[in-house]
């Protein structure tokens, strides 16, 4: 059995009326790379903020590396955690390696800077100032920032957002390599693609509630096994709109629809002969297997990135 | 300590290599120094030299043999405007010792400029070289009671030296007295020169100089770092508050003391002549740390980086010109004095500028320093109540 680094129970956060969290529970195990999913205001970075110390909860448990947090995140424990916040922005003017060297300095046994240069894949960015970088660049520098100190827990807010396939691509690299170096990392996401291919273990959040968990494998076949079908329509919305009547989990997105179909041969025959009745032109007609975007559609009804 | 001093590194060169801070920081101050020293270096040249004249003269008087009323009548003629042009002279003279111990107070407060004294026998003594009785009579010197390296008491001495010059001329020599008056010159010391625009600018702008960066480099290390969630990345990091407030502070102390120096180096440059006395390092230390605390004060009123940069203009400008910083605030309007007299700007001036040798402080020493140190205690109470680390 893993160490459980961060375990959590019953964690509330309000804000007036709104519960940004509500009462979750979860244990971050040594090691693994453990996911918060969901959609944008689900709670995900009020309680990764809560963790890092960057906000108060209102109730609720929290323990890590063996000591229970109260009001705020100790010292002791924060040179043990390494941070990617979702906006990362830093002290004007310096250049990548002095940003490094700042950090480097406030913990008590930080990696060699030219070692996470490397990593982090700006050598020829080295010399630069920080406000020369690009998104890419910067959210690759604040991954650096966050691993100088050698931390055993690493904290990724929303780590790729706003980067484009191939930055994205770059950073998922790079946080398979730190799993693999041992290191435990908490990653929260609105990405389906993202927690699917890197995580351990998922906690999809929705409303401040964990509403499953569970292996990315576990949660898509906890759907069924269920099929995909998706095609492109060339029909009335009205009629379009039948189709709910016929299968579970339609979701139609302007001509395009997609249903699950937990018989497939019976599926597909039954959405073509209503095609073909009437007379609806159906075009990019495919099948895929179910995914975690699928498995929140069907918990609650929306989108991920709704 | 090795928090404070990597945050301190950071933001010192950080604000090393900003143009727009280097520029209000550093080079601003110093372009202020020599466009106001320039243009107002002639402040002070051009206004007449007070001087008190005391006649004890005793003997003679109303007749013929009255020599010290000739001087003094001499001296009056120089006071009186003509031509719509500034007299020379501003007199005001009497007869008793009361006045001259006055008068001695007033020229060591540099409110008058020179003392300007006719001895008790000075007539006999001149009627006794009229008539050649040398041996008999006790010798009696004019005396001019005058401040050492002062500007003004300089020309206020060349003036009466004049006259009496003149006198010695046209009087002595006509009348055959071959040992001429003569002129004894005594020195009141009260620490300060004479009135000097670039002195009294230079003290204005060390003032203002520190307080831009308290008000701007302070209100950016907050705001800006706060509102590009500069803050909340370092804080998650292994450094607290304290270790940012102190890093913070200690790099614009640094760039304050660049800022000093460039300051007096322009200035002396400029002929600027100022003592560096315990006292002067004192009032400069007091301006240092009182302050740094309105900038913290201002961040702490504002909600967002473009607001604090607002507030702290207006503070700016409200301290610096109603601080008597660039102009004396003798002349303003009541309103305006009531202000000025309320802010920490002014006392700081003063202060410095008495503890320089400009000019002595129209307020009292120790208002110049509770007035600044009660500032400086409630902006920093306030703003450890008030302000947000986060928004």
């Amino acid at each position: 059995m893993k160490e459980a680094i961060v375990e959590v129970d019953n964690l509330k956060k309000h804000y007036g009326n709104v519960k940004a969290v509500d009462g979750i529970s979860f244990k971050v195990l040594k090691g693994e790379v453990f996911t918060l999913l969901g959609p944008n205001g689900a709670g995900k970075t009020t309680t990764l903020e809560i963790l890092e110390g960057l906000k108060k909860h209102d109730s609720g448990k929290i323990t890590m590396f063996g000591r229970t947090l109260r009001t705020n995140v100790p010292r002791e424990i924060r040179e043990r955690i390494g941070v990617v916040l979702q906006e990362n922005n830093f002290i004007e003017h310096l250049r990548v390696t002095e940003i490094l060297k700042m950090f480097s300095n406030l913990y008590p046994a930080p990696l060699k800077i030219e070692e996470i240069v490397k990593i982090v894949s700006l050598q020829e960015k080295r010399k630069a100032r920080v406000e020369k970088l690009s998104g890419g660049q910067r959210q690759r520098l604040a991954i650096g920032t966050a691993l100088i100190g050698n931390p055993d827990l690493i904290f990724m807010d929303e780590p790729t957002t706003g980067l484009d396939p191939q930055a994205r691509r770059n950073i998922w690299d790079m946080i398979e390599k730190f799993k693999s170096s041992g290191k435990t990392i908490f990653l929260t996401t609105h990405y389906m693609e993202e927690a699917e291919m890197l995580s351990d273990y998922i906690y999809i959040m929705d409303h401040g509630k964990i509403i499953a968990k569970g292996t990315p494998q576990k949660l898509v076949s906890s759907f069924g096994g269920d099929k995909i079908i998706e095609a492109r329509l060339s029909a009335d919305d009205d009629k379009i709109l039948e189709l709910e009547r016929m299968f579970n989990g339609v979701k139609i997105e302007n001509s395009k629809v997609t249903f699950r179909a937990s018989d497939l041969p019976k599926n597909m025959k039954s959405f073509l002969d209503w095609a073909e009745n009437n007379s609806i032109e159906v075009e990019d007609l495919s099948v895929r297997q179910s995914n975690l975007e699928d498995v929140f559609l069907k918990l609650t009804g929306r989108s991920l990135r709704d | 300590m090795r928090r404070i001093s990597t945050i301190f590194k950071a933001l010192f060169l950080s604000s090393l290599r900003s143009p727009v801070s280097l520029f209000w920081t550093i080079i601003f101050p110093v372009l202020l120094l020599a466009i106001l020293g320039s243009i107002f270096s002639n402040v002070g040249k051009s206004i007449s030299v007070k001087v008190a004249v005391v006649n004890e003269s005793s003997t003679f008087k109303g007749t013929n043999m009255d020599f010290s009323s000739h001087i003094v009548e001499a001296l009056n003629e120089m006071s009186k405007a003509t031509d719509d042009k500034t007299p020379l002279l501003s007199i005001e003279s009497s007869t008793t010792q009361n006045f001259l111990q006055d008068s001695i107070e007033k020229l060591k407060l540099g409110k008058i400029d020179a003392i300007f004294v006719i001895p008790k026998l000075f007539n006999t003594y001149l009627y006794a070289r009229v008539l050649h009785f040398p041996s008999k009579v006790k010798s009696e010197s004019l005396e001019i009671y005058t401040r050492r390296n002062s500007q003004s008491s300089n020309i206020a001495f060349s003036i009466l030296d004049s006259v009496v010059g003149a006198f010695n001329n046209e009087f002595m020599k006509r009348s055959g007295v071959t040992n001429q008056v003569l002129l004894k010159t005594m020195y009141v010391s009260m620490g300060s020169s004479s009135f000097s625009y670039v002195n009294f600018l230079i003290t204005g702008i060390i003032v203002m100089a520190f307080m831009t960066v308290a008000l701007f480099g302070v209100t950016d290390d907050l705001l800006v770092q706060r509102e590009k969630k500069v803050l909340r990345r370092i804080f998650v990091a292994p450094v607290d508050r304290g270790h940012y407030l102190f890093g913070m502070t200690l790099s614009n102390l640094v760039l304050e003391f660049i800022q000093l120096v460039l300051i007096l180096v322009a200035g002396i440059w400029m002929g600027a002549k100022l003592s560096f006395g315990p006292s002067a390092i004192f009032y400069l230390l007091l301006t240092l740390f009182t302050t740094m605390p309105l900038g913290f004060f201002v961040a702490s009123f504002a909600k967002s980086a473009n607001s604090g940069s607002a507030l702290a203009s207006i503070f700016n400008f409200l301290f610096m010109f109603l601080g008597g910083l660039f102009f004396p605030i003798s002349n303003v309007p009541l309103a305006a004095k009531i202000v000025a007299y309320s802010i920490p700007t002014t006392y700081l001036a003063n202060g410095l500028r008495a503890s320089m040798g400009v000019s002595p402080s129209p307020t009292p020493e120790y208002l110049n320093v509770l007035v600044p140190v009660i500032w400086a205690v409630v902006m920093t109470l306030y703003s450890i109540r008030h302000f947000k680390w986060e928004v």
